[in-house]
């Protein structure tokens, strides 16, 4: 009789055991994710040396000034409350858990296309954090901007909801690629230019923009030889994602710099390949984005 | 005794300005249309710079089978860097600039760059003379970062 309360016992304590194995490993893979996906950059009000994911951050559109908000798993100023469901909602549909419409400032029009297991991962990293209590700031737009039901006419307009499948003509890089570049790292966000209603304009997909967020010029990223970056190898699109240096030498700067910084230059050598080799296949663009 | 002493402030002043060298460079002051030129001139000798780094780059690598040509290339950038002392007179900030007001400020870092960028570009020249690849890729790194440690805090980025 002992002897099988013992056995329980023991079994009860490996499966605690595998259990906490399993919520470790995901939140591992979900801080790798998150560094994919470049969480920390926005969701950190770094000019103020704001804690790292507690928002507040300002960011400047065409519709006004949006902050960031907390998503440290605290309670009351937090994502703490969230349920599973709610927080793969948040990615996939682009509605809070008060059935309120986001801004497409956050780019849950690309996070759409992470899947269930990922958004998982990336919960269990953001719950393991230390929650900061910092209240949200409101956004600085005005009307009509401000009126979250007209994300929904916008939604209508420009959004596809994912997630999207491999495709099953392509190599398993190129997928992974393709992943990492529309979903994680959501390039298009910047690279993409856009309509006069912030829609991306797809026929120009990571052709470059003179006017991208914050002002700033983003480049060309299509395999065009005169005005993108066809004349680069895969390993200088690997060197530039480690090192923010180009073929030239010449460093990037502005939120370039920061994407690298905050996350890409981590991704293992396998996941920047197979974002060149994805860089490489699309359509080659020639779009001059001009010089300011 | 007060030309003697008057003469001795004059030849300290005058010893003073000589060794000043590369640093009074940067109190040159240039406006207008001179400044504009100036600012074409810089930009084009870090366009020269980028050519001869890509270059370099590109034999390193083995793009291209041009080795022969290492020699002149190592040369031609450790030519460009010493120009560096003189590439920004003030008033090169501003309009048509990428150049921040805050260069003119840190003139001790802003030294310190240039400096490291010289050796560098010295140390590259004789490596790609020696035919050194190993030491001609390290310098040439070593200056791609003095590229970065001034353009981070002293160029704007692109708008």
């Amino acid at each position: 009789m002992q002897s099988i309360g013992a056995l329980f016992f023991l079994t009860a304590i490996a499966f605690a055991g595998l259990s906490e194995l399993a919520v470790a490993q995901s939140a591992s893979r979900g801080e790798y994710l998150a560094k994919a996906s470049g969480c920390i950059s926005c969701h950190t009000n770094y000019e103020a040396e704001g804690a790292a994911y507690a928002g507040g951050r300002p960011l400047g559109t065409p519709f006004g000034t949006f902050f960031s908000p907390n998503i440290t798993p605290d309670i009351e100023t937090g994502i703490g409350s969230w349920s599973d469901a709610e927080f793969i909602r948040a990615f996939r549909d682009g509605v809070n858990p008060s059935d309120q419409h986001y801004f497409p400032v956050f780019p849950y029009t690309s996070y759409t296309r992470l899947t269930d297991p990922d958004l998982l991962d990336l919960k269990a990293y953001l719950f393991g954090l230390e929650p900061v209590r910092q209240a949200n700031r409101r956004h600085d737009v005005s009307f009509p901007f401000n009126a979250r039901f007209g994300q929904f006419f916008w939604k209508l307009l420009f959004f596809e909801r994912g997630p999207v499948l491999d495709s099953p003509t392509q190599s398993e890089t190129w997928n992974r690629g393709r992943y990492l570049v529309d979903a994680a790292a959501h390039c298009g966000e910047c690279h993409t230019p856009r309509n006069l209603m912030g829609g991306m304009r797809e026929s120009l997909y990571l052709a470059g923009t003179p006017d991208g967020p914050e002002g700033e010029r983003v480049p060309n990223i299509t395999p065009d030889r005169a005005t993108g970056i066809g004349s680069w190898s895969r390993s200088d699109i690997v060197n530039l994602l480690q090192t923010g240096f180009k073929p030239d030498f010449d460093n990037v700067q502005g939120s370039m710099e920061e994407v690298i910084e905050h996350g890409l230059k981590d991704l293992t050598a396998e996941d920047l390949n197979a974002i060149a080799e994805y860089l490489k296949s699309i359509p080659a663009i020639a779009n001059t984005v001009p010089r300011g | 005794m007060v030309f003697g002493i008057g003469r001795l402030l004059a030849a300290t002043i005058v010893a003073v300005g000589l060794t000043a060298g590369s640093a009074q460079a940067q109190e040159r002051m240039v406006e207008g249309e001179m400044a504009s030129e100036a600012i074409k001139y810089r930009v084009n000798v870090m366009r020269a710079v980028g050519a001869h780094m890509g270059s370099i780059g590109a034999i390193l690598q083995g793009k291209v089978e041009n080795k022969d040509d290492l020699a002149a290339h190592g040369a031609a950038l450790n030519g460009l860097a010493g120009m560096f002392g003189d590439l920004f007179p003030k008033g090169t900030d501003g309009e048509g600039s990428r150049l921040k007001a805050a260069f003119f400020d840190d003139t001790e870092e802003v030294a310190g760059i240039i400096k490291a960028l010289e050796e560098a570009g010295s140390r590259l020249a004789a490596a790609a003379a020696a035919g050194d690849m190993a030491g001609v890729g390290q310098n040439l790194g070593a200056m791609g970062q003095q590229c970065a440690a001034c353009h981070r805090p002293y160029r704007a980025p692109q708008s």
